[in-house]
C-alpha cells in the first residue's frame, strides 16, 4: 500500500534538500523552491502511481529548472559550493583532518569539472539517496544504463582526485 | 595514502551537506492538521455556535456606540494586486501614509507612491519595516538588522548575524519608534558538522540603551499599541503574550500575525480544512489558507477577508472509481489555489498588504506571486461600485476577489483566452437591480476584437452588493483572415470591412507589409490597427491608423521608425476618447518597450516613461482602461508593479 504523505515528506525531505540547495547555491532560494516542491507534492500525492520518491524528484527537478530560467547568468562555482558543506568537527588528529580535508577539497574540484548530465546522476544517486531504478525512471533511461553510467563518472572522479592530489605532494 | 574510496566520500560529502531542519519541522506542520482536525470535527458545530453568540453579543454592545468597527463588521471595499513579485523570493513589504516599500531581491527596497517608483535602499534587504514617524526602516540584510535613516541616507548596523549560523530577522517597531522588536535563530553544529537550528526567540531592543532582552520563544513579534502586550507566532499558533504580567495564551491557529498601527486588530494568515465523508472510510479533504484579522480586545471575533479556491486536479468521481478497496481511511486532498503570506497593515490600520501566490493546475506552470493590497470599511458599496470592482478584478486575474463579489457563481467562463483590454461601467440612472457595462477584449494569439454589452443583476447579501447573474445583451466582434478585417454584430454574418489592399499606399512599404494589431470603438465607431513594415536596411516602420466605420476613412495617429519594432498591444478606451500603443524597439542594442497614449479628439500624445523617475524602468506595458484611466505595468529591477495614469489629468498613482 503507497505510504502516506508524511512518511514520504520525513524520508526525503533532507534528500530533495540537498539535491535543491547543491544545485542552486543559495540557502534562501532552497529554502522558497523546497517548500514550493512539497506544496505542490501534497495537493498531487492522491494520484501517485509508481514509485513516490522519484514522482517527487521529477518535481523538484522541474522547480529547478524553472529558477535557473529566471537566472539565466547564475554558475554554481567553488565559493558556493564551499557554503553548502558544513566543516567536519569530529574528534580526529590533525593529520587525519588535513588528509581528509586534502580528499574531500580535491573531490570538490572534481565534480565541479563533471558534465552536468554525470553531476546530475552524483546528485541523485549519492546526495539524494535514489536508486538506480528510481534515477531510470527520472530521467527516462534504462536501469541498466544507469548502473554503467554511475560507474564510469566514479571512475573519472577518481582519476581526476588522483592527479589533484599528485599535484599537492 | 593517495588512493580513496570516492563512493564512501560523496557520502561524507553528503553528510556535510547544511540542510534546513527549521524549515522541515515549520512547513510538516502544513501538512499535519489534517490529524488534528478528525478530533476537531466532532466539537466544530458547537465551538461554532458559541462564537456566533459572543459575535452577537458584541454586535449589541457596538450599538451602543463604543466607537469601534469589530472586525466582523468590516467589508472589503476593495481588493487590488498591485505588482507582480516574479518568482516570490520577496518577503518585506511595509506601508506609509500611502507609500509601500518593497524589498527587490538583490537589488534593495523600492518606494512605490503617486510621486513614482524609487529605489530608496540599495544594501541587499530579505525584510522590511517602516517606523510609525515614516523616517526609518528596520532592515533584515543576511542575518542582520540594519536601521536605514531616509532623510540622511545613513544606514546603521544594531544587530550583527553571519548568516549561517546567526539570525537577526522581522524586526518590528515599539510604541514612539523607540526600539523594535525581532526574531532571533542561532544554529550550532552536531558531532557530524551539521548546523541544527534551535527554536527560535524574540527580543526587544532600545535605541537609548543598544541593549536587547529577550521576551519569549517565537517569530514575527508584533506589538499591540495601547496593551504592552505583543502577538507572535509559535509552533503553529498565534500567541499573545501580557508584557505586564508575562502571561501568554494562544489565540488561534495560524502564522505571521501582525497588528494594526491603531493596536485595534490583528492580521494573521490560517488554514482551515473542511472534510466531508463521501464513502465509508473514504474522505474529500479541502485545505484552504486565508488571511483572517481578529479584534485585539477580543480574539475570538475574528473575519477572513480573502477567499481561496480549491484547486480541483483531480475529478472526486474519477478518482473514486479508480480507488482501491481498502480497510484504511483514505483522502483526497484539495490546498487552495492560492497561498497567502506575510500580511502587514497600512499606516492608516485601514488596508492589509500581503503577498500571494498563485498556483497552476499544470506544475510544470511557474508559480505565480503578486502583492495584494484589501481597503477595509464599514460602509456598503453601491452596486455601482460593486460591478467596477469586479471587472476590475477579472481584468487583473484576482479570480478570488471577483469569485466573492459574485459568491462562487464565477461567471468569468466566458472571457477564457480573451484579454480585457477596457470596461466602463454605466451610470445607472435610477436603481433597477442591474448594472450595465461595456467591455472590450483582445487577443494576444491574433488578430481579434470584441465589444459587449454586459447586465449585471446585484443582489444584497449580509449587508453587501453582490453579483447574481450576468446577461450578454449585445456584441460585436472584429477578426482578420487572409489579410481581410471583418465585423461580427451578435449571431449574424460577418461583414467585410477592409483589406491591405484598400490601405492607402503611403501606409504600407510593399509585400512585407501587414496588419499587426486590431482595436474596436463602438462610441466613435472606429477601427484602431496598426501596419508594419519591416525593412532589412532603413529600420522598420509602424504606422498606427484609425479607420471611420461611417466614412469609411483612414487617418494616420502615429508613424514610428526603429529598429526591431514590435507593437505589443493596442487598445482603446470605451468611450472613443483615447487609444494607447504599447510597442518595442531595439535603442543602443537592447529591447526596450514603450507606450504611448493618443488623445484621439485633442491630438495630444503622452509617452508613459515621462512620468517614471526611477532610471531602473525597464518597461512599461499596458493592461486595460478602467473608464478612462489607464491600468499599467512597470518594470522595475525585477519587480512589475501596477500604476494608474490619467491621461484627462496628466498624471499618475498608484493603484
Amino acid at each position: 500500500m503507497k505510504q502516506d504523505f508524511l512518511s514520504l515528506y520525513d524520508e526525503s525531505f533532507e534528500d530533495v534538500y540537498r539535491y535543491v540547495y547543491y544545485k542552486t547555491g543559495n540557502k534562501w532560494d532552497a529554502d522558497d523552491i523546497v517548500s514550493d516542491i512539497f506544496k505542490k507534492a501534497f495537493e498531487k500525492y492522491p494520484s501517485v502511481k509508481g514509485s513516490p520518491k522519484a514522482w517527487l524528484f521529477t518535481i523538484a527537478r522541474n522547480a529547478v529548472t524553472d529558477y535557473y530560467r529566471s537566472k539565466k547568468n547564475i554558475t554554481v562555482g567553488d565559493d558556493d559550493l564551499e557554503l553548502t558543506f558544513c566543516a567536519d568537527q569530529s574528534i580526529k588528529s590533525t593529520e587525519e583532518l588535513l588528509e581528509e580535508k586534502d580528499n574531500l577539497d580535491c573531490l570538490k574540484k572534481a565534480l565541479a569539472c563533471l558534465p552536468e548530465e554525470e553531476l546530475e546522476i552524483i546528485r541523485l544517486k549519492y546526495f539524494s539517496n535514489l536508486k538506480y531504478r528510481e534515477i531510470g525512471d527520472l530521467t527516462g533511461r534504462d536501469e541498466g544504463f544507469i548502473k554503467v553510467k554511475a560507474n564510469r563518472v566514479i571512475k573519472k572522479l577518481r582519476e581526476m582526485v588522483h592527479k589533484c592530489l599528485e599535484g599537492r605532494l | 595514502m593517495i588512493d580513496m574510496d570516492v563512493e564512501k566520500s560523496l557520502e561524507a560529502l553528503r553528510d556535510r551537506m547544511y540542510v534546513n531542519d527549521d524549515l522541515k519541522h515549520k512547513l510538516r506542520g502544513n501538512f499535519i492538521r489534517k490529524k488534528r482536525l478528525n478530533i476537531a470535527r466532532v466539537a466544530k458545530p458547537v465551538i461554532a455556535a458559541v462564537i456566533c453568540l459572543i459575535i452577537a453579543g458584541y454586535a449589541f454592545l457596538n450599538s451602543l456606540g463604543t466607537g469601534k468597527v469589530s472586525a466582523a463588521s468590516l467589508k472589503v471595499e476593495n481588493y487590488k494586486s498591485l505588482m507582480s513579485i516574479g518568482d516570490g523570493r520577496n518577503t518585506g513589504v511595509s506601508e506609509h501614509n500611502g507609500t509601500i516599500y518593497v524589498t527587490a531581491f538583490e537589488s534593495g527596497i523600492l518606494s512605490y507612491s503617486d510621486k513614482g517608483i524609487e529605489g530608496i535602499y540599495s544594501g541587499n534587504s530579505d525584510y522590511v519595516s517602516i517606523s510609525g514617524n515614516g523616517k526609518m526602516a528596520a532592515v533584515a540584510d543576511k542575518g542582520s538588522i540594519k536601521i536605514f535613516h531616509m532623510d540622511s541616507g545613513r544606514t546603521e548596523e544594531i544587530l550583527k548575524g553571519d548568516g549561517e549560523n546567526e539570525f537577526y530577522e522581522q524586526p518590528s517597531w515599539l510604541p514612539e519608534d523607540r526600539g523594535i522588536l525581532y526574531t532571533k535563530r542561532m544554529g550550532a553544529k552536531n558531532t557530524e558538522g551539521e548546523i541544527k537550528f534551535g527554536n527560535p526567540e524574540i527580543y526587544s531592543y532600545g535605541f537609548d540603551t543598544s541593549k536587547s532582552t529577550i521576551i519569549t520563544r517565537g517569530l514575527y513579534p508584533s506589538f499591540i499599541k495601547g496593551q504592552d502586550a505583543i502577538v507572535f507566532e509559535r509552533e503553529g499558533n498565534i500567541m499573545y503574550k501580557s508584557l505586564k504580567d508575562g502571561s501568554e495564551k494562544a489565540i488561534d491557529e495560524g502564522c505571521q500575525p501582525y497588528a494594526s498601527p491603531d493596536g485595534r486588530y490583528v492580521a494573521y494568515v490560517r488554514s482551515d480544512i473542511n472534510t466531508r465523508e463521501i464513502e465509508k472510510n473514504v474522505y474529500v479533504e479541502q485545505g484552504l489558507q486565508d488571511i483572517y484579522i481578529a479584534d485585539t480586545d477580543n480574539f475570538s471575533i475574528r473575519k477572513k477577508i480573502t477567499s481561496n479556491i480549491p484547486l480541483i486536479n483531480i475529478d472526486e468521481n474519477e478518482w473514486l472509481m479508480n480507488l482501491e478497496k481498502s480497510d484504511e481511511p483514505q483522502t483526497l486532498s484539495y490546498s487552495g489555489k492560492y497561498c497567502y503570506l506575510y500580511p502587514v497593515w497600512s499606516s492608516d490600520s485601514r488596508s492589509i498588504i500581503a503577498m500571494r501566490k498563485e498556483y497552476p493546475l499544470d506544475p510544470r506552470v511557474r508559480i505565480k506571486s503578486d502583492m495584494v493590497r484589501i481597503d477595509l470599511g464599514d460602509e456598503k458599496l453601491s452596486p455601482e461600485e460593486t460591478v467596477k470592482r469586479y471587472l476590475h478584478a477579472v481584468a487583473s486575474g484576482d479570480e478570488d476577489y471577483a469569485n466573492t463579489i459574485t459568491e462562487g457563481k464565477g461567471f468569468q467562463e466566458g472571457v477564457k483566452g480573451l484579454n480585457i483590454t477596457g470596461f466602463s461601467v454605466l451610470d445607472p440612472e435610477e436603481k433597477k437591480g442591474y448594472i450595465d457595462a461595456e467591455i472590450l477584449y483582445g487577443r494576444d494569439d491574433k488578430l481579434y476584437a470584441k465589444w459587449e454589452n454586459n447586465r449585471y443583476f446585484t443582489a444584497e447579501k449580509e449587508g453587501k452588493a453582490t453579483i447574481s447573474e450576468v446577461k450578454t445583451m449585445e456584441t460585436v466582434e472584429v477578426m482578420e483572415e487572409g489579410g481581410i478585417i471583418y465585423m461580427k454584430k451578435n449571431a449574424g454574418e460577418r461583414t467585410r470591412m477592409f483589406g491591405m489592399e484598400d490601405i492607402p499606399q503611403n501606409y504600407k512599404a510593399g509585400s512585407g507589409s501587414r496588419i499587426n494589431s486590431l482595436a474596436y470603438s463602438p462610441t466613435v465607431s472606429s477601427l484602431y490597427f496598426t501596419v508594419e513594415n519591416p525593412s532589412v536596411n532603413n529600420g522598420d516602420n509602424i504606422i498606427a491608423a484609425v479607420y471611420n466605420l461611417d466614412n469609411k476613412q483612414f487617418t494616420i495617429i502615429d508613424d514610428l521608425k526603429g529598429d526591431g519594432l514590435k507593437v505589443n498591444r493596442l487598445a482603446g478606451d470605451v468611450k472613443g476618447d483615447y487609444v494607447v500603443l504599447d510597442y518595442s524597439a531595439t535603442e543602443k542594442g537592447e529591447l526596450r518597450s514603450q507606450t504611448k497614449v493618443y488623445g484621439i479628439k485633442d491630438k495630444n500624445v503622452m509617452g508613459m516613461k515621462d512620468f517614471l523617475k526611477d532610471e531602473d524602468v525597464v518597461s512599461v506595458g499596458v493592461d486595460f482602461w478602467e473608464g478612462s484611466e489607464l491600468v499599467l505595468r512597470v518594470s522595475a529591477t525585477g519587480q512589475l508593479m501596477r500604476i494608474i495614469f490619467s491621461p484627462m489629468k496628466n498624471q499618475i498613482k498608484i493603484l
